[in-house]
């Protein structure tokens, strides 16, 4: 069998549930790509491959014994090293955790091993969530597979490298900021961050409790789905896990039609994709995405939200007030331990004000209260993915988020479910992308126009490697 | 404020929250904090601060709208 490594999770779970592949023959292929590949490319952390062959073997076993546990049995993954596993190191690609060996799963974890899924390995991350690129810390960062000289994303790099590269057709990554929706459109894979509280983040390293998502990563939207029904779910012991939100059941909503729109009302945030600092290019693929959306039956009508840079400023002053109240004891002791980016970005925290806070906070309600009554008319807003291309690495500053907005930052002040979809490239062959979100736990319609769209534009799917 | 001003402030900050000025680019993150400082004065909200008119703090809670 030809080309495993890029197929879809979807078509992989159809053959080994019609034992035309087995888990242990898939896990094989994907290591051996990882072995040859994986030097180059950083993005595991700690591979796991060992465990993965036993996984596998078990997975089969059991589909043999007649038992097919659903469409992750026997799928390798990998998880971002934020992600607690029992027994293997968990270091978020910090030295200040360098030799941290949790006593049990992550929430999603555990789900993924309850679907049977093979736990390939830790995957390289920036550092603490909110660093990088580096080559001072832990680990250098994972290499962007369009054009090594350019930055790779953050904070999931890793994840969206390896299935960049072929590497993984699954992962787990976190968000608070855009982590997993940043890196998925620089490497042009999909990433979906969930509503918050839809998925646990008991077990996922903590960098602002008030922000952090946890969600999948795959190739496709429709993957993205796939795992989304797996981890997804109430968690007791996490007090951000809602209680009572019906399962998104986002694969089930995709499968049951075709790729049409018709009737789905769509807002072009037209001030996002004119902000200050977007690009031509990001801007011509959105407008490009929008026109494939309204061909496919959406109807299409421009609005506007608060200023993005707004919603920037919001994120960082939270983002960064909680990380220094999380992680400041640890970063005084070992300051000198950590990668200079990740230093700033954690320092910076120790001189915003109780006050500053607390108004971000109320600011963030407003925010959201505006993202909603802009929701009121619409069933998804779309704008663009990135601000552009992935920048150089040697342009990349510690703060460059206080000069240009985050555009992925809205999305994680609302607390909305949002997906970062391939749509392009531009004139130099860099991923272009395009977000599209929606309202609280109405993650599977935004899943379902990510995929529509993706199923619509079959020639934007390139592979940055063979 | 004057600039010897603002970097003896921020020094003085510095010191208060228990970090090594040895261990950081005192440059850079000055020049981080005036401009978080700026952006917060830019995007300031009266109404968010009014005691009078100012809705009480409620932290994001995913489960009810805003």
């Amino acid at each position: 069998m030809t080309d495993l490594h890029w197929m879809p999770l979807a078509g992989l779970a159809a053959l080994i549930a019609a034992r035309k592949l087995g888990a242990l023959e898939l896990t094989d292929a994907l290591i051996a790509r990882a072995e040859r590949l994986g030097e180059h490319y950083r993005c595991y952390l700690t591979p796991t491959f060992d465990l993965a062959r036993e996984m596998a073997r078990a997975a089969d076993a059991e589909i043999a014994r007649g038992r097919w546990r659903g469409p992750l049995h026997g799928m390798p993954v990998g998880l971002k090293d934020a992600f607690d596993t029992r027994g293997i190191r968990t270091t978020v690609a910090s030295r200040l955790f360098a030799d941290r060996v949790p006593d049990r799963d992550a929430f999603a974890v555990r789900r993924l091993l309850e679907a049977a899924a093979v736990l390939m390995g830790k995957l390289e991350c920036t550092e603490l969530c909110l660093g990088g690129p580096s080559l001072d810390g832990l680990v250098p960062h994972s290499v962007n597979p369009w054009a090594p000289e350019r930055y790779a994303g953050g904070s999931s790099s890793g994840a969206a490298v390896a299935l960049a590269t072929g590497l993984l057709p699954a992962a787990l990554g976190t968000d608070t900021g855009g982590s997993i929706r940043f890196p998925a459109a620089l490497n042009g894979v999909a990433g979906f961050k969930p509503t918050y509280g839809l998925v646990s983040l008991g077990g996922v390293f903590p960098l602002s409790h008030s922000l952090d998502h946890a969600g999948p990563m795959a190739r496709t939207s429709r993957d993205c789905a796939l795992i989304l029904d797996a981890i997804a779910g109430h968690d007791p012991d996490d007090p951000t896990s809602v209680r009572g939100a019906e399962p998104p059941r986002a694969a089930a909503a995709l499968a049951a039609g075709d790729n049409r729109l018709d009737g789905v009302r769509i807002g072009h945030v037209v001030n996002f994709t004119e902000a200050e600092g977007v690009s031509p290019d990001a801007r011509a693929a959105t407008r490009a995405a929008l026109a494939v959306l309204e061909d496919l039956g959406a109807n299409v009508q421009e609005i506007a939200l608060p200023d993005l840079m707004e919603f920037t400023v919001c994120n960082t002053t939270i983002m960064t007030s909680e990380a220094f109240a999380l992680h400041g004891p640890a970063f005084r002791r070992r300051a000198s331990d950590v990668a200079a980016f990740t230093r700033a970005r954690i320092a910076l925290g120790a001189f915003i004000r109780a006050e500053d806070y607390v108004r971000a906070q109320k600011n963030r309600r407003r925010l959201a209260r505006a993202t909603d009554a802009a929701m009121e008319r619409f069933d998804a807003l779309v704008y663009p993915g990135s601000l552009g291309a992935a920048g150089r690495i040697a342009d990349v500053r510690p703060f460059y988020y206080l000069n240009l907005p985050l555009i992925t930052a809205p999305a994680n002040i609302a607390g909305v479910p949002a997906s970062s979809v391939r749509a392009g490239f531009d004139a130099e062959g860099q991923p272009m992308a395009v977000q599209v979100t929606g309202r609280r736990f109405e993650d599977a319609l935004v899943l379902r126009i990510a995929h529509s769209f993706e199923t619509a534009t079959p020639e934007l799917d390139r592979r940055a490697i063979d | 404020m004057s600039v010897p001003d603002r970097a003896a402030t921020f020094a003085a900050l510095l010191a208060q929250s228990g970090l090594d000025p040895a261990e950081h680019d005192l440059a850079e993150l000055q020049g981080a904090w005036e401009r978080l400082t700026e952006l917060l004065e830019r995007f300031d909200s009266s109404e968010l601060d009014d005691p009078e008119r100012a809705a009480p703090l409620a932290l994001f809670d995913p489960l009810r709208k805003p």
